[in-house]
């Protein structure tokens, strides 16, 4: 986590387009920021150059940021924006729904998790079609309910949910196929 | 169903938040490139926008000197009359007022008829002014004739008394007359004075312009009073002594209608200019990574720069000055803490490097390079490096500007633009550095910035606004911007054209 008092002095040198602070506050924010573009792009160089773009746009919009809250989550909400414009700008937000994916069979219950490599999990998530990656990650990993996700990417509720949760099963098979589930009824 | 979706959620959720992932250092030396072209975009828009505004001011300017400048010449009108006189070239004239009768609005007469009502008031102010007759006598006697002229009516006569039978009143107002003026010069010759308008209001003075002197007839509700007074300095003299003699001489109120001399103006200025620094660095002579244009520009800031001195002007015409002078020119720029390696200096030219090579930690600047001088005992090897915490550039100049300035000048105040090339010679260019060694031990070291060009040279344009308090004194405050025309260094990491926008602010003294 910044410290307050550091992140204040960085964002004031960044307003006044500071390139040391612009270095120092991307080195400080940029390995978070990386795994947020990860989780929205196709493989790591199309994250890297989210980041990229990402960052840009922050330096040239901080003198924006009004305190209020958090400054990583400024940032963050940032790269969530660039992310998806890249995806309606590539037309990647078109559902992309094969049957053998609608048709794969939910987990077990009472499945237990084994020690997941983070590295591994962010690769499914890349796996998905570009709509339920973004459906996903809104919802998961941002916390926003299916009307605001609606809202944000221009779709139906209806499609929101169904988005997610086809995600959800493809991402069960996902876990299922590597082999990383712990044995069943084991809690 | 729900609770193993909730638990993918979870285990995703879990899984991935709080990991972070640095990118390759690419990543950075891109952004860092876009934000340099950005910073160069950003900086060609502002030349742009103050481009348009100092197109803006330029058109604010002029419109403004138009309106004062018609202000102005409505202002003198009532002391020019539109209809003018003029004495022709020739000896010093004396002048008579001779009265005729009121010219009726309704009597658009002819010349003949304007010839009989001459007569008529000559005839009827026979014992009050000077008749056909008088005009002819000395001059004491015409001044005595022109110490109280008494006009009971409108029309006015003036014609000199050297040729006093061609001497002709102009009926006033007959509109049927063509050019009487023309008429009379060409009949009265040389010594003649042609009216082209003899009603004489009250409280409107008429100026009857000459080559060498001026005459107002001035009219109030009880009398009507000649003055004469000099256009010319040249004519000072003999106008002093007609002032003994003559008491009509020198009194006029009226301005002078035209041919002023310009009389040369000396002006000193004392001037002081806070500036705002925009250097234009671009990549030179690049042989380590820490010479390149990035390394040296990043964490390198103007932290202060202004320039004072003393400005002399010499105005020769109305509108046109040559400027010069002299100031001193500061800059002091920060370099934020850095790595410092070590290099080999290079010999001096025309000698040989010493036995293994002269090795120093260098340090870079935007304006050039300095080696740190290492301890006796302790030099280090190519490539060591060392921490410098911050150091201080500091630039020192003798500028000397030659250029022009217009003037334009609107009562009490001027609008002003210059446009100078500046000689800038170099005076001090040093680097107040501090190291912190292995040990721990902070070195403060000064030294000499090499590589900066002994002369540079460069423009500047400026445009503003002074302010007369006396004749002698004024204040004018002046933004301005300066130029590069050359490098400032040469043979450097980076290549340096200095820029800068300024406010100049300056006390002037006329002589």
């Amino acid at each position: 986590m910044l410290q307050v008092e550091s992140l204040q002095q960085l964002i004031q040198g960044c307003i006044k387009a500071d390139r040391n602070c612009q270095s120092l506050l991307y080195r400080r924010l940029s390995p978070a920021m990386m795994v947020v573009c990860l989780r929205y792009s196709r493989n790591r160089e199309e994250a890297e150059e989210v980041l990229q773009e990402g960052f840009l746009q922050v330096f040239k919009s901080i003198h924006q940021f009004r305190g209020e809250g958090s400054f990583e989550g400024w940032v963050r909400r940032i790269m969530v924006n660039c992310s998806l414009q890249r995806l309606r700008s590539r037309s990647h937000l078109t559902p992309v729904i094969t049957l053998e994916q609608t048709k794969e069979e939910p987990a077990e219950a009472n499945i237990v998790y084994a020690d997941l490599d983070a590295k591994e999990l962010i690769k499914m998530v890349q796996t998905l079609p570009p709509m339920y990656r973004a459906v996903f990650n809104l919802y998961v990993f941002e916390g926003m309910k299916h009307r605001e996700i609606a809202e944000f990417l221009g779709i139906s509720e209806g499609t929101s949910k169904s988005n997610l949760s086809d995600a959800r099963k493809i991402l069960q098979s996902a876990v299922l196929r590597s082999n990383i589930i712990a044995k069943p009824n084991q809690i | 169903m729900d609770k193993h979706l909730h638990n993918i959620d979870q285990l995703f959720k879990d899984g991935i938040e709080g990991y972070t992932d640095p990118p390759s250092d690419n990543v950075w030396s891109n952004i860092d490139q876009q934000l340099d072209k950005r910073e160069v975009s950003l900086t060609r828009y502002k030349y742009k926008i103050a481009k348009y505004a100092v197109a803006a001011m330029a058109l604010l300017t002029v419109s403004f000197a138009m309106v004062l400048l018609v202000k102005s010449k409505k202002a003198q009108a009532p002391a020019v009359p539109t209809d003018s006189a003029v004495v022709s070239p020739g000896s010093k004239p004396s002048l008579i007022i001779k009265e005729n009768q009121p010219q009726q609005a309704d009597n658009k007469n002819s010349n003949a008829g304007t010839a009989q009502k001459e007569e008529n008031a000559v005839e009827q102010n026979t014992a009050a002014v000077p008749s056909k007759t008088d005009a002819a006598t000395s001059l004491p006697e015409q001044k005595q004739e022109l110490k109280k002229p008494v006009l009971k009516e409108n029309n006015v006569t003036v014609s000199t008394t050297t040729n006093p039978v061609k001497q002709k009143t102009i009926a006033a107002a007959d509109k049927k007359e063509k050019k009487p003026a023309d008429k009379i010069n060409k009949e009265n010759g040389q010594n003649s004075i042609v009216v082209k308008q003899t009603v004489i209001k009250e409280n409107k003075p008429v100026v009857l312009q000459g080559p060498d002197y001026n005459y107002t007839i001035t009219k109030t509700n009880t009398e009507t009073s000649l003055t004469q007074s000099n256009s010319f300095t040249s004519q000072i003299a003999w106008l002093n002594e007609e002032r003994m003699s003559n008491p009509y001489a020198g009194k006029t109120a009226v301005p002078v209608i035209k041919a002023k001399r310009f009389k040369p103006v000396f002006s000193v200025a004392a001037y002081y200019n806070p500036e705002h620094v925009t250097n234009e660095v671009s990549e030179g002579k690049v042989v380590h990574r820490e010479d390149r244009r990035e390394e040296i520009v990043e964490g390198e800031k103007v932290k202060q720069s202004f320039n004072y001195g003393v400005q002399l002007s010499y105005q020769f015409s109305n509108h046109w000055a040559a400027v010069t002078g002299v100031g001193i020119s500061k800059t002091k720029s920060t370099i934020l803490p850095r790595n410092l390696y070590a290099r080999p200096v290079p010999p001096a030219p025309g000698q040989n490097p010493p036995p293994g090579g002269d090795v120093k930690y260098k340090i870079n600047c935007t304006a050039g390079y300095a080696f740190l001088p290492s301890k006796s005992g302790s030099a280090p090897a190519s490539g060591d490096s060392i921490k410098a915490l911050q150091s201080v550039n500091t630039l020192t100049y003798v500028t000397v500007p030659l250029g022009m300035k217009y003037i334009y000048k609107i009562n009490r105040f001027a609008l002003n633009a210059v446009a100078a090339v500046d000689m800038n010679i170099l005076t001090n260019g040093n680097m107040q550095a501090t190291v912190t060694e292995t040990s721990g031990i902070k070195t403060q070291t000064n030294v000499t910035v090499q590589g900066l060009r002994p002369v540079n040279f460069s423009a500047m344009i400026g445009a503003g606004a002074e302010y007369f308090a006396s004749t002698r004194l004024s204040v004018y405050l002046m933004p301005e911007t300066n130029f590069s025309l050359t490098t400032i260094n040469k043979n450097t990491p980076t290549q340096t054209k200095r820029g800068s926008w300024g406010m100049q602010a300056g006390v002037r003294f006329n002589f």
